[in-house]
Parts: structure tokens; C-alpha cells; sequence
């Protein structure tokens, strides 16, 4: 676990320094990924130790949200006052950035790359006779 | 009863003062939200980000505590934001043959979805007669925070708003995404993860992983492309409408 925390930290501390050198316009960790994925491809193989803390990290994703999402408590001022508003345009646009996004990929993929195997969402089957 | 009173009150400035009582309710409330969101069935709009975060604020302002004293105990979770996107070039790696094999998906679905996002905001700001300041905040808001932050500030916006705005556009996305996709009966994961990645960035894609490994990945490269799409058009979608 630590040989894996020591390449994330790793690859972080190169990615910011990268960034803060040249002026990027990409935060740090977007750069780190990058160097990280070019590394796995050099390597051609992920050490045990990276992908068990992978896993760990993607069940808890979310969670690392919460702080940033509690920082509402600052802005009640300006949320009461153009909340409302605010609120109807990032639900609307939101709905249409996902359909526009999500139809345009399915249709081209129908004709280009089909999903196959765990591509496609298996549906649960009905359960019978519950009523 | 007075006594006992002003000693409760006394150990819990105590402890507000300390990082552990802020770090150990974030834990507990969102463990607790999950738990809720699983027992419902998971109902989208008992989203585990969602419901924590609002119990905290509920808290916190209850007891009159300030953000600030709530942060210097939260921002130990919230550092693992910077490893978390490290980590996701694993399973980008894991999953690259079937990013590959739907790169032309992927493009057309970045060039629709992001330009959608970017107008679609714009736009209606313009409608709801936002000012400067407000419309400049809100416009990135399909872009991860840290890049949503940069781009605002370009434009003349608040920057931390502009955060808080990403941030809730994430909520918002990972509640509406799951129902409307089921609605419309769309069962491809490749899109339904990259729509989520491209709109709604890394609570999206923290979702999606939750979901499927393949979505979480596809939300990933969406999360990306569209941050660096995004930081190129934006501010000139944005000149052209409100300059």
C-alpha cells in the first residue's frame, strides 16, 4: 500500500512541479495522470501494489467530493438571492449536455463500434409472480 | 443541569477547535448516506454526496460553526482529491483497447456534448439576465473544479463560485444522469459514461465507477478531453455572447 501511495505522490509532485515551471494551463494531477498512464504503457503492466489501492480509491470517490460540496455554506448569501435562478440553469443545461453527449455517442458507436460484452448494460431480469 | 450544560458545551469547542470532530462526522455522515442510499434502493436523489453534504451544512450551521473551522478537519479527505486523479490512469490503462476501438464515438460525442454545455449555459445566463460576474462563474461549470477555477478567473468571474458551481453541477449530473439514460432505455455504458464524464466531471465519473467499471473509465477520458476542450472554447463562446 505504500509502494503505491509512493508512486500517486510521486506522479502528483512531478505533475504540479511541471505545471508551476511551465505555466501549463492544466491543473497538476491532470499531468500526473497523463505521465502516470504513459509510465503503465512504457511498463506495459500495473504493479500489484498501484492496483489494489486503484480499486479503494474508485469505491470511495465520491466521499472526496463532500468538503468541496459542504463550501455552499458560503455562499447562502448569494444563493437566496439568485439561487433559484443559478439552480434552473445548471439543471437544465446539465439535462442537455447529457443527452446531447450521450445520443451522439450512441449513434455513432451503433454505426462504428458496436458495444460488445460488458459494453452493454445488462438489464435485471422482471422477477415473476411478486407481487 | 446548568453545569452539566456549560461542560458540554465547553468539550465541544473543545473538539470543534480540532480537526478529528470535523473529520470523523464527514466519515460518518457519508457512510451513513450511503447506507440510506442503499437501502432506498438507490434512489437518485438520496445521492450519497448529495445527502452527506447537506446533513454537514446542517450541522455546522446549527452549531454556528464556520466553514473554515469545518475545513481544517475536512481537508484531509479533500487533499485525496489530487491522488484520486492520479489513480485514474489505471483503469484508463485497463480498459484502453475498448477506448481505442470507440475514439471516433469519443470525439463526435466530446465536439456535440461539450459545445452543448458550454451554449447551453451561456445562453440561458443570458436569458435569467445574469450579470457579468455570475454568467463568468457558472460558465465552466461541466469543467473539473480546478480547471473550472482557471477558466473563470480568465473571464472575470468569482473564482471559489465557480468551484461551488462545478461541484454542484457534479451533484446534480450524478442524481438526473442514471434516471434520464434508463428512461430513454440507453444501454450502452461507453456512452452513458462519457456523457456523465464530459457534463458533470469527477463526482460524474465517481458515480459511474460505482455503476460500472467500463462507464467509470469512458467518464475519465470524458472528464479530461472536456477540460482541455472546454478551456479553448469557452472564452471564446463566451466573448462572443456577452462581450
Amino acid at each position: 500500500m505504500i509502494e503505491g501511495l509512493f508512486f500517486i505522490f510521486l506522479f502528483q509532485l512531478v505533475g504540479t512541479a511541471l505545471t508551476a515551471l511551465f505555466g501549463l494551463p492544466v491543473p497538476g494531477p491532470v499531468i500526473g495522470m497523463a505521465l502516470l498512464l504513459i509510465w503503465l504503457a512504457l511498463r506495459f503492466k500495473t504493479p500489484a501494489s498501484l492496483d489494489n489501492l486503484c480499486d479503494i480509491f474508485l469505491r470511495y470517490l465520491p466521499l472526496l467530493f463532500v468538503p468541496a460540496a459542504v463550501g455552499v455554506l458560503n455562499y447562502k448569501d448569494i444563493l437566496i438571492e439568485s439561487g433559484l435562478s443559478l439552480f434552473i440553469i445548471l439543471i437544465l443545461s446539465t439535462l442537455a449536455a447529457l443527452l446531447a453527449a450521450s445520443i451522439s455517442f450512441i449513434w455513432v458507436a451503433r454505426h462504428l463500434c458496436p458495444p460488445i460484452g460488458d459494453e452493454q448494460r445488462k438489464l435485471e431480469p422482471v422477477k415473476k409472480g411478486v407481487e | 443541569m446548568q453545569d452539566s450544560f456549560t461542560d458540554f458545551a465547553a468539550i465541544f469547542v473543545y473538539l470543534g477547535e480540532a480537526p478529528l470532530l470535523w473529520l470523523t462526522l464527514t466519515l460518518g455522515a457519508f457512510l451513513a448516506a450511503e447506507r440510506l442510499y442503499q437501502f432506498s434502493n438507490r434512489f437518485a436523489l438520496l445521492n450519497p454526496v448529495l445527502v452527506s453534504s447537506m446533513a454537514i451544512c446542517i450541522v455546522l450551521y446549527g452549531t454556528g460553526t464556520p466553514y473554515d473551522a469545518y475545513f481544517r478537519g475536512a481537508q484531509f479527505i479533500h487533499f485525496l482529491l489530487g491522488p484520486a486523479i492520479i489513480v485514474l490512469a489505471v483503469p484508463v490503462w485497463r480498459h484502453r483497447a475498448a477506448l481505442w476501438r470507440a475514439r471516433f464515438a469519443v470525439l463526435i460525442a466530446l465536439i456535440v456534448g461539450g459545445s452543448v454545455a458550454g451554449l447551453s449555459v451561456i445562453g440561458l445566463s443570458v436569458f435569467f439576465e445574469l450579470d457579468l460576474e455570475m454568467a463568468a462563474a457558472i460558465t465552466p461549470k461541466s469543467v473539473t473544479a480546478p480547471v473550472a477555477m482557471g477558466i473563470a478567473e480568465n473571464l472575470g468571474g468569482a473564482v471559489s463560485l465557480a468551484a461551488l458551481l462545478a461541484v454542484l453541477t457534479g451533484i446534480s449530473g450524478a442524481v438526473l444522469a442514471t434516471p434520464l439514460f434508463n428512461a430513454f432505455g440507453f444501454l450502452d455504458w461507453r456512452g452513458r459514461g462519457f456523457a456523465v464524464g464530459i457534463t458533470c466531471h469527477g463526482v460524474g465519473t465517481a458515480h459511474a465507477f460505482q455503476l460500472s467499471s467500463v462507464a467509470g473509465s469512458f467518464a475519465t477520458i470524458g472528464m479530461a478531453l472536456n477540460a482541455l476542450f472546454s478551456a479553448v472554447i469557452l472564452p471564446v463562446l463566451f466573448l462572443l455572447i456577452y462581450g
